[in-house]
């Protein structure tokens, strides 16, 4: 089972990073960097805080772009170009072909993701000393950030066209974001029949905003460990239960 | 990690060895539209293939073919019925190990190498790389890609997409090939070398499923075949089953009484030719052939030969279709 789930995730990486539109927004990451750079320059006062403001947000919404407009394809396009066909008619459960395409296109958005990170750090270390341990907490948290929406590209990418993957993926991805604000809301709401069925809204949105520390990074506050602990976790769960259902939806598809 | 032992998970029932493919009133219907319109793509097909056979399916595009091979790997599910690969259960993935298919059109990641591409269905096998390697060269040279493996598969041809197709297929030197349309996008020359490929699989034994709409190369190299038609199985039989379904005769004769001789096929109302004597006659019915017989018993002509007259597939085909 390894052997082939390990094949199939070999596979997508590398289809992944060879794809295009990496580049075009890898591009795009490049550019805000400098742009943050030069900024900084400019500005009076504590570059390496613009540097790492900017330079963390382009770099979250490069990773997050990638993982939507290469995942959201991801199985859909496998469909349509008929690729798929002579992959399911080997021995390789579908389930395990979810995973593998999971795991590899996770390893390649986050290594592409990493990278960016990397040059940040570097352009943080020309700047000033900014490099603390709140800005790797950031990048790591952001990780999980990209996670789901890959997981979620992935997800909707088996049963919808890309346009429409692409639709519902970017507002989750919204509306997550928000997610504490959405808990406000739903606290403020007064005890009407329609308020459990806003809990429930707000217990299935992702909660992005568990992964966004950029003002802790950006200020260096100092870190709170159990929220990082807890964002981990409930990361993990958001993306397997995400997958679970990406299985449970695929195993009765009909190939077309 | 070796293929028996990769395989070793699955524990397959070989009980039906001799068997390649069993369909059980195999029906697909999809509902498609806001109406939830009904389409009967495939209605309560069944058949059997025997190991070690050349079996042809044949129809129309749009028949059912496709559908059915879907069913039979686990591509589509069937709304009733059942498949059976080598005696398992065509919806367990355990079925497939014995199995090499090829699709309709195939199409294939073009960001990787010939190469690339069948190590990676090698992988899917559980085939160690030593095996995978050696496998690859042999199967890059049967099928004529030899020194081409290397090549992006965004630059192969059409022709060159079906040989690495059929490569992909053969990875794991399955007992059993499907082929969808398999001789559909070739030329001429490609076209021999695949019927020379299937018939040479035929001699190691493997059994061979493919579906056309082309019947002259499924004329020269099935041993058996299945007429499907709007998603109904409509015959299934050898060749010589088919094309031999009461299409008559033709009887050589020489008359010793040409008047009675002439008198006999005017009255019957027989088409023939006379060539050096001989008449060549077209019987439609035994009874005819019993009365020619009878007259050479009683000495008023003689009997040189008689033959059935078979149809070629595409007439019993034609005959089928067109009801």
């Amino acid at each position: 089972m390894a052997g082939r789930i390990l094949a199939v995730a070999q596979t997508t990486f590398r289809e992944t990073v060879r794809n295009k539109v990496l580049l075009h927004i890898l591009g795009f990451a490049g550019v805000m960097l400098a742009l943050s750079w030069i900024i900084s320059r400019w500005s009076v006062g504590e570059p390496e805080k613009i540097v790492a403001d900017i330079g963390l947000s382009a770099t979250t919404l490069a990773g997050v772009a990638i993982a939507l407009f290469s995942g959201i394809a991801l199985v859909w396009g496998e469909v349509e170009q008929r690729t798929i066909l002579p992959i399911l008619a080997k021995p390789l459960p579908r389930r395990e072909y979810l995973i593998g395409k999971f795991l590899g296109f996770s390893a390649a958005v986050q290594v592409v993701y990493l990278a960016m990170c990397t040059v940040l750090i570097l352009l943080l270390a020309i700047v000033e000393s900014g490099i603390t341990h709140q800005l790797f907490a950031a990048i790591y948290l952001s990780m999980w950030e990209v996670e789901i929406v890959v997981a979620l590209a992935l997800l909707f990418s088996t049963f919808n066209t890309p346009t429409v993957s692409a639709l519902y993926t970017v507002i989750l991805f919204v509306v997550g974001r928000l997610s504490s604000d959405v808990r406000i809301f739903v606290d403020r709401y007064p005890e009407t029949a329609a308020k459990p069925l806003l809990e429930a809204v707000y217990a299935i949105i992702p909660h992005l905003s568990y992964f966004n520390i950029r003002r802790a990074a950006v200020h260096t506050l100092p870190l709170d460990w159990d929220r990082l602990l807890y964002s981990t976790f409930y990361g993990a769960l958001y993306c397997v239960i995400l997958m679970t259902i990406a299985i449970l939806v695929f195993r009765r598809r009909d190939l077309a | 990690m070796s293929t028996a032992k990769s395989n070793a998970q699955f524990t397959v029932n070989d009980m039906s060895n001799a068997t390649a493919i069993h369909c059980e009133k195999l029906t697909k219907h999809y509902f498609i539209g806001l109406k939830r319109q009904r389409i009967e793509a495939v209605n309560d097909v069944s058949f059997e293939v025997k190991s070690g056979e050349v079996f042809a399916f044949l129809g129309l595009n749009g028949a059912g073919k496709t559908t059915t091979i879907k069913m039979l790997l686990d591509q589509a599910r069937p709304t009733a019925g059942r498949a059976y690969l080598f005696g398992v259960d065509a919806a367990r993935p355990e079925a497939r190990l014995k199995v090499g298919f090829q699709p309709d059109l195939p199409n294939f990641y073009r960001f990787l190498t010939g190469y690339e591409l069948l190590d990676y269905f090698g992988r899917l096998f559980g085939l160690p790389r030593p095996e995978r390697n050696k496998r690859i060269e042999v199967l890059l040279k049967q099928v004529g890609l030899d020194g081409r493996g290397n090549e992006p598969l965004k630059g192969f041809s059409r022709g060159m997409l079906q040989r690495i197709g059929l490569a992909q297929a053969l990875i794991n030197d399955p007992q059993m090939l499907i082929l969808d349309e398999p001789l559909g996008g070739l030329d001429p020359v490609g076209r021999y070398d695949l019927r020379h490929i299937i018939m040479d699989l035929k001699t190691q034994g493997k059994t061979i499923f493919f579906s056309s709409h082309i019947l002259e190369d499924a004329e020269r190299i099935a041993d058996r075949a299945a007429i499907i038609h709007q998603g109904k199985m409509l015959a299934c039989g050898t060749l010589t089953e088919l094309q031999a379904v009461e299409s008559g005769w033709q009887v050589e004769i020489e008359p010793v009484d040409i008047q009675e001789t002439n008198w006999l096929l005017d009255s019957r109302g027989w088409m023939y030719k006379t060539e050096t004597g001989i008449r060549i006659i077209d019987i439609p019915d035994r009874e005819g052939v019993n009365e020619i017989a009878a007259r050479a018993a009683a000495g008023s002509l003689r009997l040189i030969s008689i033959t059935p007259k078979r149809r070629t597939l595409e007439d019993a085909f034609l005959a089928k279709v067109e009801g």
